[in-house]
């Protein structure tokens, strides 16, 4: 992980960023570095995101409504089912 | 669809669980050009990169209408894209991003989201999910205390 001062950030661009002016992307092209790198710029400039935990419960509310991801059932090897077969319960 | 969010999941230790239960993740072209750049500065493992584009889990989106003009902040192609594509979520850790693609309807996710989706599923344990959400804690990017009752929600539930 790269270190950076706060020093080093250009003010007036990081001022656009937290404002809501620019996206990160944008952040990231003016300093010539990465996004992952701009977000270790804006830790150490003290930047948090503004994602809260409201934003949390609106994420889970819209995955259980527009997505139903069923795990896959376990198999059951044909061992164990022969030998539930034998004692006559269910496989 | 956002090169923070597959470092973030990368990180944690949960990206092939994402990508077990996710159709797939679509990068515009800005993000995936951003992809390459991390992964050339050592910030990706570029064998699991190419396991996840063989997978077809991995795809960078071809525009079919003009691209946004030069100088253009990456709502438009991204809102473009959304729309193209039919997606499902958007997943950005970008707020300023988050705010916009909001206001034009689109359906914004982050990475926190996943984790708690992923054991409500029972994809990963309530434990796992909880030392996901710690590991975020590392990289400073969230705020703690919103971690903090992330953890907790997902502890309840």
């Amino acid at each position: 992980m790269i270190r950076w001062d706060k020093e080093a950030v250009n003010a007036p661009l990081f001022a656009r960023y937290s404002l809501g002016l620019i996206s990160l992307n944008k952040l990231s092209k003016e300093l010539g570095v990465t996004t992952v790198e701009a977000m270790q710029v804006l830790h150490n400039a003290d930047y948090r995101s503004d994602y809260s935990f409201k934003d949390y419960q609106e994420g889970q509310r819209l995955l259980a409504d527009f997505l139903d991801y069923q795990p896959p059932a376990p198999k059951k090897s044909s061992r164990a089912t022969k030998a539930s077969r034998k004692r006559g319960t269910k496989g | 669809m956002s090169c923070s969010f597959l470092f973030f999941i990368e990180r944690i230790k949960l990206a092939d669980e994402f990508f077990r239960t996710a159709e797939a993740l679509v990068l515009t072209r800005t993000e995936f050009a951003c992809l390459t750049s991390l992964s050339r500065k050592g910030f990706f493992d570029q064998a699991s990169i190419n396991r996840w584009i063989k997978a077809g889990k991995l795809r960078e989106h071809k525009a079919k209408a003009s691209p946004a003009k030069k100088g253009e902040d990456d709502v438009t192609s991204t809102v473009q894209a959304y729309r193209e594509l039919n997606s499902k979520f958007l997943i950005t850790e970008d707020p300023f991003l988050r705010k916009k693609l909001r206001q034009e309807g689109l359906k914004i996710l982050s990475t926190p989201d996943i984790i708690g989706y992923l054991a409500k599923k029972k994809v990963i344990t309530k434990d796992r999910a909880v030392e996901a959400v710690e590991a975020l804690k590392v990289f400073g990017w969230h705020d703690r205390g919103v971690l903090d009752q992330i953890k907790e929600a997902i502890q309840r539930d």
